[in-house]
């Protein structure tokens, strides 16, 4: 029986002290390091052309006549939204450079300002009651949120003069709620960009909003 | 908080796993929405979109009255997605004033621990050297923790047991420097100070998964190092512990059985190694449950079953055996990787670099070891990270392709260059995807050399069997 338990005791012994070779090995730490030397490369050129795209695209293509996004449209964006929506991604910066220039760029924000009561679902946004865009939010997103994130929930091109935001907030768990809100703001010859900032209220929501450009 | 598993042990468990750096920023300090866009961003492990929007914003002139925190952002969102070069030169830029000793230290050592992870520990080492100044006591832990790591990995074993005695106090780090601690002096046969250090690890109640494992571990290290020193009671006591689904109960299981063994229980020692070689045989302690069981029957002097057992035991390993092998098979062919990695290529957030977060399912089962090692962690990441480019890429093209009044000459400047770029990618990620195989391959082929030995002597057992019935 002793020595059943010393034998045994024995495989355990070699089996722990066994080094695992493949992670302590010189030569494959030095392909390691190469191969992830070269992804950090390419990760560096990539994220160098999504810069360029971002702020060059848009000069090659604008030239500034006065005339306004709207009046003249270049940019072909809800038709990029509905495909951006259709992938299950959201627009990138670098992407967003392509599809509207700062000059005339209405970015919107919508942010949290609740606690873990708070059950964000959806955000409908209507700009000059036209519909701009319908997000509903994942549960991580809505954790990011409440950290202090802000989510870029719509970007596209303005001319200046006074317009309004419009829009729903459908919030709650099994039986949810939807408010509604409404913001006029004024569009200067610059980048716009407006927050909306979610708030608990009365069992469901509020939006406040700050203009930040 | 998601803490690195800094844990550099000789027993076989030296998974440091990479992790996501923590934002050193508090959510709720800043201000501008484009840089809480890229914090919305970090918050869901999608470091190429919040490099991407604080690359695109970091020069405006609204974001200068928090230039700090952009840049620092910048620099952790760097780290996060691998690019720790990027991130030390960003950090290296900022003014000496615009950052606390204690924020400027956090990140060194979140650099020093990515530069670790990735093979290059001459920079791990540079990076922490550089920590200095006031810091507090957790950091200071992590700073014990990380140059005691890397003096174990250079075999300065007695000035990483040196360091590791320095430690005093708690913090969400000194769990994992007395667990090192402890390992470390009873594999240098220390064994009562070894287990004084390993006590104040399971004394540790903290909720959270990291401890737990950390916990469940030190009490099956504490189990077999009671039972060799003949304290068979405490050893029971110590591998109880472990919750029967821990990861880590098969190995707790092993022990119990062989506790009872040394306690002259072999009714009790059978039922533990019986419940054990229920479970999945890729793990070692089952297979190692399967040979005991005869092994104990023959002992007890029921030989019939005994050699029924063997042959169960014959069976399972050959079983075991066929599985490897088809697996070695689907790593030839690239089937098997094209699983994993599909798995990994779909999951939302970029932070699968914890090894609790890699795809866990028939096809990856044989990679647990594999998993643990930085090598293979660094090139799946790597891989996968290619592959997400591509899908990027991909998507830049067609926003471009779908701009309306655009010349098409513009269009041809920007697809060209995507085009340029997507063929790199590509020879970059076959290059990586190889290289994966070639360790998955390497671990399968161990695993396989493994499973013969188990055979040999499941063999070699029952032919002793065999001569003792025809001799009686």
């Amino acid at each position: 029986m002793r020595n059943l338990t010393h034998r045994l005791l024995l495989w355990v012994t070699l089996a722990t002290v066994a080094p695992p070779t493949l992670a302590d090995d010189a030569e494959l730490a030095r392909k390691t390091r190469a191969l992830d030397e070269q992804t950090q490369a390419l990760k560096r050129e990539v994220l160098e052309l999504g810069r360029n795209i971002a702020n060059l695209a848009w000069v090659g293509s604008y030239k500034p006549t006065g005339d306004t996004a709207e009046k003249n449209p270049r940019f072909n964006l809800k038709a990029l939204s509905d495909q951006t929506v259709r992938m299950g991604q959201s627009l990138t910066r670098l992407e967003d450079g392509v599809l509207a220039p700062p000059g005339i760029q209405l970015v919107v924000f919508a942010s949290l300002d609740a606690g873990e009561g708070f059950e964000l679902r959806e955000i409908t946004l209507n700009v000059d009651d036209k519909p701009a865009v319908h997000r509903s939010y994942l549960p991580e997103e809505v954790v990011a949120l409440r950290q202090g994130g802000a989510h870029r929930l719509y970007i596209g091109g303005l001319p200046e003069g006074t317009h309004k935001l419009t829009g729903s907030i459908t919030s709650g768990g099994k039986s949810p709620q939807t408010n509604t809100f409404s913001t006029p703001f004024t569009k200067t010859a610059n980048r716009k960009t407006l927050e909306l900032r979610v708030s608990s209220f009365l069992g469901g929501a509020s939006v406040t909003t700050k203009e930040w450009d | 908080m998601r803490r690195a598993l800094a844990t550099v042990a000789l027993c076989s468990l030296c998974a440091t796993t990479a992790h996501a750096a923590d934002p050193p920023v508090k959510w709720g300090e800043l201000k501008s929405p484009y840089l809480r866009e890229a914090l919305y961003d970090f918050a869901q492990n999608k470091y190429f979109s919040a490099i991407g929007h604080l690359l695109a914003e970091r020069w405006r002139p609204a974001l200068k009255p928090e230039k700090a925190k952009t840049e620092l952002m910048l620099a952790y969102s760097y780290l996060a997605y691998g690019m720790y070069a990027d991130a030390t030169t960003v950090l290296q830029q900022l003014p000496q004033d615009a950052l606390t000793d204690e924020l400027r230290n956090q990140f060194l050592l979140e650099l020093a621990n990515v530069r670790y992870q990735h093979g290059d520990l001459l920079g791990a080492i540079k990076a922490a050297q550089k920590v200095s100044g006031d810091m507090s006591s957790a950091l200071r832990h992590r700073k014990i923790g990380f140059d005691a790591i890397v003096l174990l990995q250079q075999k300065q074993t007695d000035q990483a047991v040196a360091l590791l005695r320095t430690l005093k106090g708690e913090s969400e780090w000194s769990s994992f420097g007395y667990y090192n601690l402890g390992v470390t002096l009873l594999n240098t046969g220390q064994r009562a100070e070894a287990e004084d250090w390993l006590k104040k690890v399971v004394a540790n109640n903290s909720p959270d998964a990291e401890s737990r494992a950390l916990r469940d571990r030190a009490n099956y290290i504490l189990g077999f190092s009671a039972l060799k020193a003949q304290a068979t009671l405490q050893a029971k006591n110590y591998f109880q512990q472990v919750p029967l689904d821990s990861p880590f109960s098969n190995r707790a299981l092993w022990g119990v059985g062989l506790t009872f063994q040394t306690l002259r229980e072999p009714k009790q020692a059978l039922a533990a190694w019986l419940e054990l070689s229920k479970r999945n045989a890729a793990d070692r302690s089952v297979l190692d449950g399967l040979l005991a069981i005869p092994y104990a029957y023959a002992e007890l002097g029921a030989y019939d079953q005994s050699v029924k057992q063997y042959r169960i035991a014959l069976e399972t390993i050959q079983t075991e055996i066929k599985h490897v092998e088809a697996a070695i098979e689907q790593v030839r062919i690239g089937g098997m990787l094209n699983v994993i990695v599909k798995n990994i290529t779909q999951a939302h957030s970029e932070a699968f670099n914890e090894y609790q977060n890699f795809p866990v399912g028939p096809e990856s089962r044989y990679f647990a070891g594999l998993y643990e090692s930085h090598a293979f962690q660094s090139a799946l990441r790597n891989y996968r990270d290619l592959r997400l480019m591509e899908q990027q890429l991909q998507r830049w093209a067609e926003a471009i392709y779908s701009m309306e009044n655009a010349s098409e000459t513009f269009k041809k400047v920007y697809v060209d260059q995507i085009a340029a770029k997507q063929t790199k990618l590509v020879t970059a990620a076959a290059e990586m995807k190889q290289y994966i195989g070639k360790l998955a391959l390497a671990e399968l082929e161990n695993r396989l050399a493994r499973l013969h030995g188990y055979t040999s002597d499941a063999l070699f057992k029952l032919g002793q069997m065999y001569d003792r019935d025809s001799a009686r």
